[in-house]
């Protein structure tokens, strides 16, 4: 566990000195860059789906949001304004985006109350790997806006600053998302650690 | 604020000190709660469990390559595919506008003004006494039906049109006086201009 821990770090530092290279692109994407603009694509394609496929939790959807957040990059990225890094606006789009696609999907609004409870598998038939897909399981039943925390957090590695900028909503109800996406993931991950 | 909700809100940063975000005191606050707090500990492993599930999934993407040239398509979409009839509907249309624009000038230059070349005869309505011969003049302005019969000098000669704005006028006069008044029209400094039309 510590060496992905350390993994991380070294991915939110790289992360971060990409960020001029996203300002480069940004800056010749305003002008019609066509270039700069598939450079920036290549650069956030997995990224943007694997974030978009967690908060939609709809492959069907992912292609299209993103397309979608592109576009919108491609149109207004005269608009960003350096007081965010670029990934902060780009993925603040996608989460957009992508809660707008799900919507239309959804004719009713998902809350935790109305999904299924998840199945938890005795601990001791799980190696780690089943661990962690019962774990990513259980933060599939979340609901769209808590997962999105969950992912900026431990998968992109966010401050609860930048998730705040991205998700467009105060730091308490950022840090009030986490505290209710733990709480429904605790017996899990109790029973999981055989506390 | 109490220690106990102190402790609260340091169990709400454990997920950013789990992801190595933390900063300044509230990095510190959270690895001195660690040092001493049970209840912290055990939400700091979860946290792990919950952090390497979360980073160990494997990414599924798709063509890029493919959703890009979609990407493109909606960014320029092609122009819009004509149907058959498109083009011989379009042609017959201008070729109707065309027609129809013609017949309009027309008309319009047969509101503004009659004109009559030289050579082209009286309109049939006009009462063209018999043995006349008829001319066409130019007189100068001022000048009316009235003079134009004076200036002619000779009894019988008529004015069947005109004179018009421009000092255009249509006269008849008898055969027998027609060389002798052309030749004194012709003379005469109000009159610009005197030619004999057909019948």
């Amino acid at each position: 566990m510590k060496s992905r821990q350390d993994g991380f770090q070294v991915k939110a530092t790289a992360g971060q000195a990409d960020d001029g290279e996203d300002l480069t692109c940004l800056s010749r994407i305003a002008l019609g860059d066509r270039a700069a603009f598939e450079r920036l694509y290549r650069r956030y394609y997995d990224r943007l789906f694997r974030f978009v496929l967690r908060v939609t939790g709809r492959m069907n959807l992912v292609e299209d949001v993103i397309n979608d957040t592109m576009i919108v990059i491609w149109r207004k990225a005269g608009d960003y304004r350096a007081a965010a890094r670029a990934s902060t606006w780009i993925f603040g789009i996608a989460y957009r985006k992508a809660l707008k696609a799900l919507s239309r999907e959804l004719r009713a609004p998902e809350t935790m109350d109305e999904l299924p409870e998840v199945e938890q598998p005795p601990s001791d038939e799980l190696d780690r790997e089943g661990v962690h897909a019962a774990i990513r399981q259980a933060v599939m039943q979340l609901p769209p806006e808590h997962r999105a925390v969950v992912d900026l957090t431990f998968f992109f590695n966010r401050s609860y600053d930048e998730v705040a900028l991205i998700l467009d909503c105060p730091v308490g109800t950022v840090k009030s998302r986490m505290f209710h996406a733990r709480a429904k993931l605790r017996p899990l991950l109790t029973q999981l650690l055989g506390d | 604020m109490t220690t106990a909700s102190r402790k609260e809100d340091l169990y709400e940063l454990l997920p950013w000190h789990e992801n190595d975000t933390l900063e300044g005191a509230e990095k510190e606050a959270v690895r001195a709660l660690l040092a001493s707090d049970l209840e912290a500990n055990r939400q700091a492993r979860e946290l792990r469990v919950l952090h390497g599930a979360v980073a160990d999934e494997p990414i599924m993407a798709t063509n890029m390559t493919m959703n890009l040239r979609r990407l493109y398509a909606r960014i320029d979409p092609p122009a819009p595919r004509r149907p058959r009839w498109f083009v011989p509907v379009s042609m017959a249309a201008a070729a109707l506008l065309t027609v129809a624009g013609g017949f309009g000038l027309f008309k319009a230059g047969e509101r503004a003004e009659r004109f009559h070349t030289l050579t082209s005869p009286p309109a049939e309505s006009l009462p063209v006494p018999a043995n006349s011969v008829l001319f066409r003049v130019d007189v100068v302005a001022g000048v009316d039906a009235a003079q134009l019969t004076q200036l002619a000098g000779v009894a019988g000669v008529s004015v069947l049109q005109g004179p018009s704005e421009r000092g255009v006028a249509l006269i008849a006069v008898p055969r027998a006086d027609a060389e002798s008044v052309a030749s004194r029209l012709s003379s005469d400094p109000h009159l610009r201009f005197v030619a004999q039309v057909p019948r």
